[in-house]
C-alpha cells in the first residue's frame, strides 16, 4: 500500500533525524568543552592586563572570579553528558532556548528570534535564486535539448563550463567590480543604504540591493540547471515513447512538454526540491562579499564565538528540512511518473 | 559708571563670542555601517562608498592592492597593534633537564637551559622577517615594549646592551647552543652528539613546537623558518601546525611538567598607547602575573623567579620612592627577563586603517598603539555633502568589519564586566561618553578634559606595614558612602578584610587617626547631559555611591550586589580612604595610591568619574538610567523579561541599545518618576521635584532615540537600526559641552622627531670614527617631515663600558657625532659592536664593525 510506505518513509525519517540531532549534541559539546575552556582562560588572561595595583593574592582572587562566570556563561559547569542529552532533547522538542553569545537585532539571545531574522534574508536570495534558476534553466534546458548543438545549446554547454570551472567567490567579486565600481549602478554589498529608509523607498532600496547578488547567483546557477535537464531531456528524445509519439504525428510542442518533460520531472524535482530545501543554508562567502547577514554568516559566526545553541538550531532546522524533501520527493515520484510505484506492489 | 560700561560692553562682546563658538566635533554626523568582506570595504573607501574603514590591513593586504586603489587612500599605520615572540617551555628549568611525558618517555628538553632559550635572540633573523614575510610591515621586537612607543627606547638600550640585532648572529647562536648542549653532556652521559644531530638516550633529542595554523600569513611561515634553523643546532623540530583552539588546549591548559610543547608562536595585541611598562615587563616575564608556564594554576608545575616577582610587583603597585626606583626596579626586571629568555620577542606587525584621501580636509589623530580611536571620530574633518539628504553637513561614512554584520558583538551593559567589550562598542562609546582626563594618543600620559586635578600631593608611606601606611591625614569631615546604612558617612574606611581579596567591609576609624598615602582636589566642567539636564556634583556624588552598592553583599537575598562587579570593583574600593565635597563644588580625594612617575597618573587614580563600570570601557549614563537599571534588575521589569547584569547562558542582559531593554528601562523610568523617587545616595541634595524632572528628561529622549544611551560626549546616537546594522551619531552642539570644534586637534597636534637612518662607516682600529644621523620633525597629525635644526644627540658605543660622544647638528636634518681614535682603542679588531643613537625622545641602533 502506498500510503503505508508514505509513512514508514516519515518515520524512518524521523528515526533519521533523531540519531542526527544526538550525534550533532555529541559532536559540538565535547569539541566545545575544551575549546571553550582554553579560550575562557586565554579571554580572562587578556582581560587581566588592565588591572591595576592589585596584591598576587587579589589578582588571583579575580582572575577565579571571572573564569567562573564565564564558565557559567557557557554551561561548562554541567556535566558533558548532560548537556548533549538535554541540549539533544531542547532541539527535537524545537526549544532551542537562547545563544550563548550572539543576539538577534532587538537584543534578545533567543535563537529562535536570531535564526528568524537571518532565514528570511536567506530565503529572499537564495530560495528566489533557487525557483528562479529552476524555471528559467528547465525551459532552456528544453529548447537546448531540443536543438542539439543550436546556438542555445553551444552557449549553454560553454557557460555551463565556465561557471561551473570558476569559484563563486570570485565571480561575486568580480560582479561587484563591474557594477558597483566600474559601471556603478548597484551598491557593492549590505541590505540597505545609511540611513534606511522607509516605507515604499524602503522597499525600492532593499531590492537595488538584493538586484546584484541575486542576478550573479542566477547567472552562476542556471547555465548548470540548463545543462543538466538539456541532458536529461536529449536521452528522454531518443526513447522509444517519443520516436512512437512522433510517428503518430504528435505535435513537436506537445511531445516536448506532453512527453519529454513529464518523463523527466523525477529527476528535474529532485534537483529542484533539493535545491530550494538545501538554499536554506545560505552561503558563507557568498553572504559575506555580498554583505548579506543571512544564515550562512550566522553559522559562521556560531563556528567563531562556539554558540552551540545557534549552531544546533541551525544544522537541526536545515537538516529537517532536508529530511523533509527526501520524503516528499519520495512520495512525489509516483505522481510524476506512471511507471514509478516506489513502495507498491507489483 | 563708564568703568561699568565699558565692563558691561566687554562682557557682552565676550558673552557673544562665547555663544558663536560651535560646540563639540568637526564632523555633523557619522553614519556607521559594517562590512563583512575586508576586500570590498576597502575598495569601497577607495571608490568614495565610505570614508574611513576601521579595521587595521595587515600589510600583505594593503601592500597587495592594485596601485589604483592604494593612490585614492590615506592609511593610518600602526606598528604593534599585534606583536609575536617565541614562547618556550622550560620545564624543569634546572639539570638535569629532563621532562617524563604521560607517556612515560624521558625527553630532553633544550630550552630548559637558560643559554639556549638565550640564544634563541641571537639564532632568529628578525630582519629576515620583516622583510620576507612582513614584506617591511613591521618593526624588530627585542622586549615587551612596542618599538616606537613612548619610553620604548629605554627598553631598547637594554636589548642593545646585550649585543641583541635585527639581524642576529647565527653563528654565534649555533656556537653558544653548542656549547650549552655540551655542558649539559657531560654532566648527563645519555645526551650525545651523534653526527648532525644530539641524541638522548638513542634517539634524537625533539621537540614539540605549536605553530598556529590559522595565522597562515605570519606565523606559519615564521615558525617553520625558526624550526629549520633550531634543527641547525642539531635539534630535531616536531613541526605541529595546529589552530588556535588546539594550540590554546596545549600551550595554556596542559602542565609544563608533561612536556607536550617546547615551543609556540605566541602573539599580543597592543592595545593603546602606554607611557609606562610595568604591566607589559610583569605580564609577558613574572610568574605572578599568571602569564608564565603553569600560569598560577593549581596542581601544575610552576616556572618561578622571585626576583621578578617582587621588582615588577613593586612597580606595578607603586611600592617605589621615586621615578628613579621605578625604572631602577624596571630595567632590573627587564634584564632579568631577557636573560631568562621565557618569551623571545620577534616583531611587532604594522597595520594600515585605510580612509579616504579625497574625504579628507586633514589627517585625523590617531594613537600610536592602538591607530584609529574617539580622538580620531573627534578630529575627523571631511568635505561637506554636496547632494543628499544631508546636503551641506560634515558627514564621515565608518564602515566596520564584522564577520556576522552586526555592528556591535557586545551586549551595551554599563554594569557587567563584558559590557561594551569588543571593539566597536568600545571606539563607539567612547565618542558617546567623554571621560574626565583621556590618554594622550602620542605619549600616553593622561591629560585633563572635563575635569583637572591640583594640590596632589603624596606623603611618606610606611611600607614595612601591611598594608603600607600613608602619612596625610584624612580630615574628619571626609565621608565615603556606606552602603550598609545608605548614608553618607566620616570615620569609616572600606577595606579588604583578610587582605587576600576575599571579604570586603565597613571598619569603623579613629577620624583624627584616619591616614592615606595620597590627596588631590579635582575641578570639573559640567556640561550637560544629552537629555538636556546639566550635569552637576550630585551626578559625580551618585557615581560614587552607586559602586558600593553593587558591590557590598547586604546578605543572600540582596538582588542590589552584583557578583561580577564586585569581584571587578572590590580590588580597587579600599584605595578611597575619604572624600570632602567641597563647597566651590570640587572635590578632594584622600586615598592610598601612589605613582612617583607622574602626577597625573596618580591623579588619575583617585579622580572621581561619572563612569560606574568596572572594565573602564568608558560608558558614562546619568543616575536616572542607573535607578532605572537597578530598580528593573532587582525587582523585575514591566516585560516580565529578567534582566541581569553580566552575561548568562539563561537570563537577557541588560543591553542599553535593545529594543526589549529600553522600552522596559523606559517603564522603569516612568514608574520611578510617579513615585517620585529620590535616589538614597542623593537624599538631601536632590529635591522629589529635581528626580521628577530628570527622570522627564531622560524618558523624552528615550522616547525620541529608541535607546536609552544618554551620555555626555561629542557625539549623541541619534538612531540604531539594528536590523540593517546601521547607527546615526550626531555632533552635540550643546553650548555647555566643554570643548570647542577642533579642541582635540588643537590640545593633541605635536611634533616630534625621529631618526631616519643612521650611518656608521667603516671603522679601522686607529682612526677617529664619525657617526652621522638624519634627523626630521614630524607634525603629527599631519604626518609631515621637516629637516630637525635643533636636537640633543648623544652617540653610545656599546663595549664593556660604553662610549659615549656628544653629538651636533652639522646641517639641517643631519647630526654627527665624532670618537677620537683613543677613545676607542679598546674595541677589538673583527669585534662587532651596537651604536645608539639618542635624540631627543628618539633612539636609535646600528651595527659597528671594527676592521
Amino acid at each position: 500500500m502506498y500510503w503505508k510506505y508514505v509513512v514508514r518513509r516519515a518515520i524512518y525519517g524521523i528515526m533519521m533525524y533523531i540519531v542526527m540531532i544526538f550525534v550533532f549534541s555529541t559532536l559540538f559539546n565535547s569539541v566545545a568543552d575544551s575549546t571553550m575552556r582554553s579560550q575562557i582562560d586565554e579571554q580572562v588572561a587578556q582581560e587581566s592586563l588592565g588591572w591595576k595595583n592589585l596584591t598576587p593574592d587579589q589578582r588571583d582572587a579575580k582572575l577565579a572570579s571571572r573564569r567562573a562566570d564565564k564558565i557559567r556563561q557557557y554551561h561548562l559547569d554541567d556535566p558533558l553528558p548532560s548537556r548533549i542529552f538535554f541540549r539533544s532533547i531542547r532541539t527535537l522538542t524545537f526549544d532551542f532556548g537562547n545563544s550563548t553569545t550572539i543576539k538577534a537585532s532587538n537584543g534578545d539571545r533567543l535563537v529562535i528570534g536570531i535564526i528568524g531574522e537571518a532565514l528570511p534574508r536567506t530565503i529572499v536570495l537564495f530560495t528566489t535564486e533557487v525557483a528562479l534558476v529552476t524555471i528559467v534553466g528547465v525551459a532552456m534546458g528544453l529548447y537546448a535539448g531540443r536543438k542539439p548543438n543550436g546556438l542555445l545549446d553551444r552557449t549553454v554547454s560553454m557557460l555551463t563550463m565556465i561557471t561551473n570551472g570558476l569559484p563563486a567567490w570570485w565571480l561575486a567579486m568580480l560582479a561587484i567590480m563591474a557594477f558597483a565600481y566600474n559601471i556603478p549602478i548597484f551598491p557593492s554589498g549590505g541590505l540597505h543604504i545609511n540611513p534606511a529608509p522607509t516605507g515604499f523607498a524602503g522597499i525600492l532600496d532593499y531590492l537595488w540591493h538584493l538586484s546584484l547578488p541575486l542576478l550573479t547567483l542566477f547567472f552562476l546557477g542556471v547555465w548548470g540547471t540548463a545543462y543538466l535537464v538539456r541532458n536529461i531531456v536529449l536521452s528522454n528524445l531518443q526513447e522509444d515513447f517519443v520516436m512512437a509519439a512522433r510517428a503518430r504525428g504528435v505535435g513537436e510542442s506537445k511531445v516536448l512538454f506532453g512527453h519529454t518533460l513529464r518523463t523527466s520531472m523525477p529527476a528535474i524535482m529532485t534537483l529542484a526540491i533539493l535545491g530550494l530545501f538545501s538554499s536554506i543554508a545560505g552561503n558563507i562567502i557568498v553572504e559575506g562579499i555580498f554583505n548579506w547577514p543571512g544564515i550562512g554568516n550566522l553559522y559562521f559566526e556560531a563556528v567563531q564565538q562556539n554558540d552551540v545553541p545557534i549552531l544546533m538550531s541551525t544544522l537541526a532546522i536545515e537538516t529537517l528540512l532536508t529530511m523533509v524533501g527526501f520524503v516528499i520527493l519520495d512520495i512525489v515520484y509516483g505522481f510524476l511518473d506512471p511507471r514509478i510505484k516506489v513502495g507498491g506492489t507489483a | 559708571m563708564k568703568k561699568i560700561r565699558a565692563f558691561a560692553l566687554v562682557a557682552a562682546l565676550a558673552t557673544l563670542g562665547l555663544g558663536a563658538q560651535v560646540k563639540g566635533p568637526i564632523v555633523d554626523k557619522i553614519l556607521i555601517d559594517a562590512k563583512t568582506s575586508e576586500d570590498i570595504a576597502i575598495k569601497d573607501v577607495a571608490a568614495g562608498k565610505s570614508d574611513l574603514f576601521d579595521y587595521g590591513s595587515s600589510g600583505a593586504v594593503y601592500k597587495g592592492l592594485p596601485d589604483d586603489i592604494r593612490a585614492k587612500l590615506d592609511p593610518y599605520a600602526v606598528t604593534g597593534a599585534l606583536y609575536n615572540d617565541l614562547y618556550m617551555n622550560p620545564y624543569p628549568n634546572k639539570a638535569p633537564y629532563t621532562a617524563t611525558s604521560k607517556d612515560g618517555k624521558v625527553q630532553f628538553n633544550p630550552f630548559a637551559i637558560r643559554e639556549v632559550r638565550f640564544a634563541m635572540n641571537f639564532l632568529i633573523n628578525r630582519k629576515k622577517i620583516i622583510d620576507e614575510i612582513l614584506v617591511g610591515a613591521g618593526q624588530p621586537m627585542f622586549t615587551p615594549v612596542v618599538p616606537g612607543q613612548p619610553n620604548s627606547s629605554k627598553f631598547g638600550l637594554e636589548a642593545s646592551k646585550l649585543g641583541f640585532t635585527a639581524n642576529g648572529n647565527e653563528a654565534k647562536a649555533l656556537a653558544d647552543i653548542d656549547a650549552a648542549l655540551q655542558k649539559a653532556a657531560a654532566a648527563d652521559p645519555k645526551l650525545v652528539k651523534n653526527g648532525q644531530w644530539w641524541n638522548y638516550g638513542g634517539d634524537p633529542v625533539t621537540v614539540n613546537f605549536l605553530i598556529r595554523v590559522d595565522d597562515p600569513s605570519l606565523r606559519v611561515p615564521m615558525g617553520r623558518y625558526i624550526a629549520d634553523e633550531i634543527e641547525k643546532a642539531g635539534i630535531k623540530v616536531n613541526r605541529l601546525e595546529y589552530d588556535r583552539a588546539k594550540c590554546t588546549a596545549i600551550w595554556y591548559k596542559s602542565d609544563p611538567a608533561d612536556y607536550q610543547w617546547t615551543l609556540y608562536t605566541d602573539a599580543w595585541g597592543g592595545g593603546q598607547t602606554y607611557a609606562f611598562w610595568d604591566g607589559s615587563i610583569a605580564q609577558m616575564y613574572a610568574p605572578w602575573y599568571s602569564f608564565m608556564p603553569g600560569g598560577g594554576k593549581a596542581g601544575q608545575w610552576q616556572y618561578e623567579n622571585a626576583d621578578l616577582d617582587s621588582l615588577t610587583q613593586a612597580c606595578v603597585n607603586g611600592r617605589v620612592k621615586d621615578s628613579a626606583e621605578y625604572y631602577d626596579k624596571l630595567m632590573k626586571a627587564t634584564d632579568i627577563g631577557l636573560q631568562e629568555a621565557l618569551r623571545v620577542f620577534i616583531c611587532a606587525t604594522t597595520s594600515y586603517t585605510p580612509a579616504a584621501k579625497d574625504r579628507f580636509n586633514s589627517r585625523m589623530l590617531w594613537g600610536s598603539g592602538d591607530g584609529i580611536n574617539n580622538f580620531s571620530l573627534y578630529s575627523a574633518d571631511v568635505k561637506p555633502d554636496t547632494t543628499g539628504q544631508f546636503k551641506g553637513e560634515k558627514v564621515l561614512r565608518l564602515s566596520e568589519f564584522s564577520s556576522k554584520g552586526a555592528l556591535f558583538m557586545s551586549a551595551w551593559d554599563p554594569i557587567g564586566p563584558d559590557g561594551f567589550g569588543d571593539t566597536y562598542s568600545s571606539v563607539v562609546i567612547k565618542n558617546v561618553s567623554d571621560q574626565e582626563y583621556m590618554a594622550n594618543p602620542i605619549t600616553g600620559l593622561p591629560f585633563p578634559a572635563s575635569g583637572s586635578w591640583s594640590n596632589v600631593k603624596t606623603g611618606a608611606i610606611d611600607w614595612s606595614k601591611t598594608p603600607a601606611v600613608g602619612s596625610i591625614a584624612v580630615p574628619a569631615s571626609a565621608v565615603l558612602w556606606n552602603t550598609k546604612d545608605q548614608k553618607w558617612e566620616s570615620g569609616i574606611n572600606y577595606v579588604d578584610v583578610k587582605g587576600d581579596g576575599s571579604t570586603y567591609d565597613y571598619v569603623k576609624v579613629d577620624p583624627g587617626k584616619n591616614t592615606a598615602w595620597s590627596e588631590a582636589t579635582y575641578t570639573y566642567k559640567f556640561g550637560r547631559w544629552h537629555d538636556g539636564r546639566d550635569i552637576d556634583i550630585n551626578d559625580y556624588r551618585y557615581a560614587m555611591a552607586r559602586p558600593y552598592d553593587l558591590s557590598y553583599k547586604h546578605g543572600d537575598n540582596d538582588k542590589v550586589y552584583e557578583e561580577s562587579y564586585a569581584s571587578a570593583i572590590n580590588p580597587n574600593l579600599p584605595r578611597v580612604k575619604g572624600v570632602v565635597f567641597n563647597k566651590n563644588n570640587t572635590i578632594t580625594v584622600y586615598g592610598d595610591a601612589n605613582y612617583p612617575m607622574d602626577q597625573a597618573t596618580l591623579a588619575t587614580l583617585l579622580m572621581p568619574s561619572l563612569m560606574i563600570e568596572a572594565s573602564n570601557y568608558g560608558d558614562i549614563l546619568p543616575w536616572t538610567v542607573h535607578e532605572a537599571l537597578k530598580t528593573m534588575v532587582a525587582e523585575g521589569s514591566a516585560s516580565k523579561t529578567q534582566w541581569v547584569f553580566n552575561s548568562n547562558g539563561d537570563l537577557s542582559e541588560v543591553d542599553l541599545l535593545s529594543q526589549a531593554c529600553t522600552s522596559d528601562i523606559l517603564a522603569k523610568m516612568q514608574e520611578l518618576a510617579a513615585k517620585k523617587a529620590v535616589p538614597p545616595a542623593l537624599v538631601g541634595y536632590l529635591t522629589p521635584a529635581q528626580a521628577v524632572s530628570a527622570y522627564e528628561k531622560s524618558i523624552a529622549f528615550i522616547q525620541k532615540h529608541g535607546h536609552a544611551v544618554i551620555s555626555n560626549g561629542g557625539f549623541v546616537i541619534d538612531k540604531y537600526d539594528s536590523k540593517n546594522n546601521t547607527m546615526v551619531l550626531t555632533a552635540f552642539r550643546d553650548p555647555r559641552y566643554p570643548f570647542p570644534k577642533g579642541w582635540f586637534t588643537k590640545e593633541l597636534s605635536t611634533t616630534y622627531l625621529r631618526i631616519d637612518g643612521i650611518k656608521v662607516g667603516t671603522f679601522s682600529k686607529g682612526k677617529d670614527l664619525t657617526v652621522s644621523a638624519t634627523l626630521n620633525d614630524i607634525a603629527f597629525p599631519a604626518g609631515t617631515a621637516k629637516a630637525t635644526t635643533k636636537a640633543d644627540v648623544k652617540v653610545i658605543i656599546v663595549a664593556g663600558k660604553d662610549i659615549v660622544a656628544a653629538g651636533k647638528i652639522t646641517k639641517a636634518g643631519t647630526a654627527e657625532a665624532t670618537f677620537k681614535a683613543g677613545e676607542l682603542a679598546g674595541l677589538k679588531a673583527g669585534g662587532s659592536y651596537t651604536v645608539i643613537v639618542e635624540a631627543g625622545s628618539a633612539v636609535d641602533t646600528a651595527n659597528l664593525i671594527v676592521f
